[in-house]
C-alpha cells in the first residue's frame, strides 16, 4: 500500500523531470544572456547533471510521497470512507503555513524588483556633476611623441561634430592618483585624487566652474609652477569659499608651488556607489603623471562618420598605435554591471516565484472549495447568494495573504536596505512603492483564488447537499 | 401560495429521457400541513427542490405567491426564497464549524439585519427551542434529536412563511420524530406557516391535512 503511493509519487517526479530538463535546454539560451554567463547545451548531458538529477528525483518522491502514503494507509477504512475524514487542525495549519511562506517569498521579490528598478533607474539618471554623454576616451598611453598627439587634436578638431578635445591622465571612472591635501600647520590631512589634465578637461566634461578659470593650455618651458582645479570639497576642507580660493596655495604633495586657479562643483568621478572625494585637476611641466587618455566631445548625430573620420585621422598621425576607445558613459554604466544582473536575476526569480506561489493558492483554494462544498450548499440554501459565498470563500484566503504581506514587507525591506547600503547615493524606500507592490502581490492573489470561489458558489446546491 | 401545473423534469442519458417528475399539478394553499410519500425514487425530493426553488425544472408552470418563478431571474427567486422558505433536512445539514448560535444566525446575515436585531432574535429561537443552554456547542456535541431541533429553528429564524422538511424524523428515533413533528403541528396552527415535509412514514404524514402520493414522478393520489 506504502510502497503504491511512492510509485505514484515517483512517476509524477520523473515525468516533471524530463520536462524540466527538456525545458532547461530552451531556457539555457535565456538564463546566458542574463547573467553573462556562457553556459553549453554539452554542459546539461554530463554525468553529474544525470547523478544531480537521479539525487533530487529520489528525495523528491522520498519527500513527497511520504505525506499520503503514512497519512493513508495510517488510517482504517472505516475511517476513510466516512465522509467525517479529515486529519484535523495540525495539517490545515501545515497547508497554509507553506501557503504562507510561498507567497511572503512572492511579496518580498516583487518590493526588491520594483526597488531595484528605481534605484538602477536614479543610477541612470543622476546628475554626476559632468556630463559623460557622447565623450570618446581614446586610449594614447602607448604614444610616444607629444607632437604626434598635437596634429591629430588639431586635425579632428575641424571635424564639425567635434567640440572639444582634451588629454589627460585618466577619465572619470577610473581611479586617479592618491595625494595627501595638508591644511595649515595640522598634523592630520586629508586624501585626495589628483589628476594631470590640460585645459580643455572642464569643458570637455562639462565641469562647472564655481570660481576662477580653468588649467592653462600651454606653459612656458620655464614655468615652476603647478596649477590646480580642484573640486568643492577640498576648498570645504580648507575652509574657504570658491571666490576665496582663487590663487590661494595648496600642499598637495606636487611641490612647493601649487596654486589654485579654478573651483569646479563637485562631481561623481568614481561609481555612485562611492561618496564624491576631493579631487584636483593639475598642469605642470615636468608632472609626475602623464596623460594616458584623450577624451572627445562629439555631436553624436552621425557617429558612424564622426567615428570614421577621427579614426582615419588617428591612423595618419599616431601611427603604429592601435586606436583602442570606448565611451565614457558606457564606461560609467560598466561599473554596475553586476547590479544589473542582478536585476535581471531577481525580475526572473519574481515572475517564476509569483507563478509557483500562485499554483499553491489555486491548488489550495481548489481543495479548500472542495472541502467545504457541503457548507456552501447548505448556505446557498439559507438564502447566501453566489457572490457572499465567493466573498467568503476569497476572504479566507486574504487573511493568508495579508499575513504574508505583513511578514514579506519588513523582509524585503531589510533585504533592500542592506542591497543600497552598498551605493553612496541612493533612492529612499517609499512606502507608496512597497504599498503598491504588496497590493499588486494581493490583486493577483485574488485573482487566483476567486476562480475557484465563483466556482464553488455557483454550483447548484441541491448536488452538493445530496452528496452525503 | 403554490399553484403547480403540468410540471415536468426530465434527464437524458443518450437518447433516453427518465422523467423525474412527470405533469405534476398540484396547489396548495396558505397554511396548508402537505405530506408528501412515496417510494424511494419517486421523485418527492426533487419535487421539494422544485418548490424551494433550488433546482430547475424543464416543462410546465410554476406560481409561488402569485408570480411565475420560472420567468423570475437568479436574483429575484434568490430574494423570494429568501424572505418566504425555510429548509429542515434529514440529515441537519448544520455546519460544523459553527455554534449553534452560529447556525441559527446564519440566515439572518444574508438578510441585512442589525447585529443587535440579530441577538434578540437567535436568543428568541433559542428560548423556544429550549436550546439556551447548548448555544455555544458545536453540531458533533448534540445528539440527533437536538442537531434537528438546531436545523428547524435555523429553518425559522428568517420567519419564513414555508417550511420544506426533506424526511426531518429520518434519522430519528420515535420519540424524538413525535417532539419534531408536534414543533410542525404547532407552528402549522399558531403561526399559520405552510409546511410540505416529505416523508416515509405513515405516522408522520397523517400529522399533515393533506397526502400527496408520488410513484415514478407522477401524482397517484
Amino acid at each position: 500500500m506504502i510502497l503504491r503511493f511512492y510509485a505514484d509519487t515517483g512517476l509524477t517526479v520523473l515525468l516533471a523531470i524530463i520536462v524540466g530538463f527538456v525545458m532547461s535546454f530552451g531556457s539555457l539560451y535565456l538564463f546566458n544572456s542574463i547573467s553573462g554567463s556562457h553556459l553549453d547545451i554539452t554542459d546539461l548531458l554530463g554525468i553529474p547533471t544525470f547523478l544531480f538529477l537521479l539525487v533530487i528525483w529520489f528525495i523528491v518522491t522520498l519527500l513527497a510521497g511520504s505525506y499520503p502514503a503514512l497519512l493513508l494507509s495510517g488510517s482504517s477504512a472505516l475511517q476513510l470512507m466516512q465522509k467525517k475524514f479529515s486529519r484535523g487542525g495540525a495539517d490545515q495549519l501545515f497547508r497554509k503555513i507553506l501557503v504562507v511562506v510561498q507567497f511572503s517569498c512572492s511579496i518580498v521579490l516583487i518590493i526588491a524588483i520594483v526597488i531595484i528598478y528605481q534605484q538602477m533607474k536614479f543610477v541612470g539618471n543622476k546628475n554626476l556633476g559632468f556630463n559623460p554623454n557622447g565623450v570618446l576616451m581614446v586610449n594614447i598611453s602607448g604614444v610616444r611623441d607629444p607632437g604626434h598627439l598635437e596634429s591629430f587634436s588639431n586635425a579632428i578638431s575641424q571635424i564639425p561634430q567635434v567640440h572639444e578635445v582634451s588629454q589627460l591622465q585618466v577619465p572619470p571612472g577610473f581611479s586617479a592618483s592618491q595625494r595627501s591635501l595638508h591644511k595649515g600647520d595640522e598634523k592630520s590631512d586629508l586624501t585626495l585624487f589628483t589628476c594631470h589634465a590640460d585645459g580643455a578637461v572642464v569643458s570637455t566634461l562639462g565641469l562647472k566652474l564655481l570660481a576662477g578659470k580653468t588649467l592653462p593650455d600651454h606653459l612656458s618651458k620655464t614655468d615652476s609652477m603647478v596649477y590646480v582645479v580642484a573640486n568643492k570639497k577640498v576648498i570645504d576642507y580648507l575652509g574657504w569659499t570658491p571666490e576665496e580660493a582663487i590663487g590661494r596655495k595648496v600642499q598637495v604633495d606636487l611641490g612647493n608651488n601649487a596654486y589654485i586657479v579654478g573651483v569646479v562643483d563637485d562631481f561623481n568621478f568614481l561609481s555612485l556607489k562611492r561618496p564624491i572625494e576631493p579631487y584636483i585637476y593639475y598642469a605642470a611641466n615636468d608632472a609626475p603623471e602623464s596623460f594616458n587618455a584623450m577624451l572627445i566631445k562629439m555631436n553624436t548625430d552621425q557617429l558612424a562618420s564622426t567615428m570614421d573620420k577621427v579614426q582615419r585621422d588617428f591612423a595618419k598621425y599616431v601611427p603604429a598605435v592601435a586606436f583602442d576607445y570606448s565611451f565614457l558613459d558606457a564606461h560609467l554604466a560598466t561599473l554596475y554591471n553586476a547590479d544589473r544582473v542582478m536585476q535581471k536575476v531577481v525580475l526572473l526569480f519574481s515572475c517564476l516565484a509569483i507563478f509557483v506561489s500562485c499554483l499553491g493558492l489555486f491548488g489550495l483554494s481548489a481543495f479548500m472549495a472542495e472541502q467545504k462544498t457541503k457548507e456552501i450548499g447548505i448556505r446557498k440554501v439559507l438564502g447566501a447568494s453566489s457572490f457572499s459565498i465567493s466573498k467568503m470563500l476569497s476572504l479566507n484566503f486574504l487573511k493568508l495573504v495579508l499575513l504574508s504581506i505583513v511578514i514579506g514587507i519588513p523582509v524585503a525591506i531589510y533585504l533592500m536596505q542592506k542591497w543600497l547600503s552598498h551605493f553612496e547615493y541612493r533612492i529612499h524606500i517609499s512606502w507608496l512603492v512597497v504599498g503598491l507592490s504588496a497590493t499588486t502581490g494581493l490583486l493577483i492573489a485574488l485573482l487566483t483564488v476567486s476562480y475557484q470561489s465563483i466556482k464553488a458558489a455557483s454550483a447548484n446546491p441541491v448536488n452538493s447537499i445530496k452528496a452525503e | 401560495m403554490i399553484e403547480l401545473s403540468h410540471l415536468s423534469k426530465w434527464v437524458k442519458t443518450g437518447s433516453l429521457q427518465t422523467f423525474l417528475l412527470k405533469d405534476i399539478n398540484i396547489t396548495i394553499n396558505k397554511g396548508a400541513f402537505v405530506s408528501i410519500m412515496g417510494p424511494s425514487g419517486s421523485g418527492k425530493s426533487t419535487l421539494l427542490n422544485v418548490i424551494g426553488m433550488l433546482d430547475d425544472w424543464d416543462e410546465g408552470q410554476y406560481l409561488f405567491m402569485g408570480e411565475e418563478v420560472g420567468k423570475l431571474k437568479e436574483r429575484a427567486k434568490q430574494a423570494l426564497h429568501k424572505d418566504h422558505i425555510g429548509f429542515v433536512f434529514q440529515a441537519y445539514h448544520l455546519i460544523d464549524e459553527l455554534t449553534v448560535y452560529e447556525n441559527i444566525e446564519t440566515p439572518l446575515l444574508y438578510q441585512d439585519i442589525k447585529s443587535a436585531e440579530r441577538k434578540a432574535i437567535v436568543a428568541d429561537m433559542l428560548d423556544r427551542f429550549q436550546i439556551v443552554g447548548k448555544k455555544d456547542l458545536f453540531p458533533a456535541q448534540l445528539s440527533g434529536g437536538q442537531q434537528q431541533l438546531v436545523g428547524i429553528a435555523r429553518a425559522l429564524v428568517a420567519k419564513p412563511d414555508l417550511i420544506l422538511a426533506d424526511e426531518p424524523t429520518g434519522n430519528l428515533n420515535s420519540k424524538q420524530g413525535e417532539e419534531i413533528m408536534e414543533i410542525f403541528t404547532r407552528l402549522n396552527k399558531e403561526d399559520g406557516v405552510t409546511i410540505i415535509q416529505v416523508t416515509h412514514s405513515e405516522k408522520n404524514a397523517a400529522y399533515g391535512d393533506r397526502i400527496i402520493n408520488l410513484l415514478d414522478g407522477r401524482i397517484e393520489s
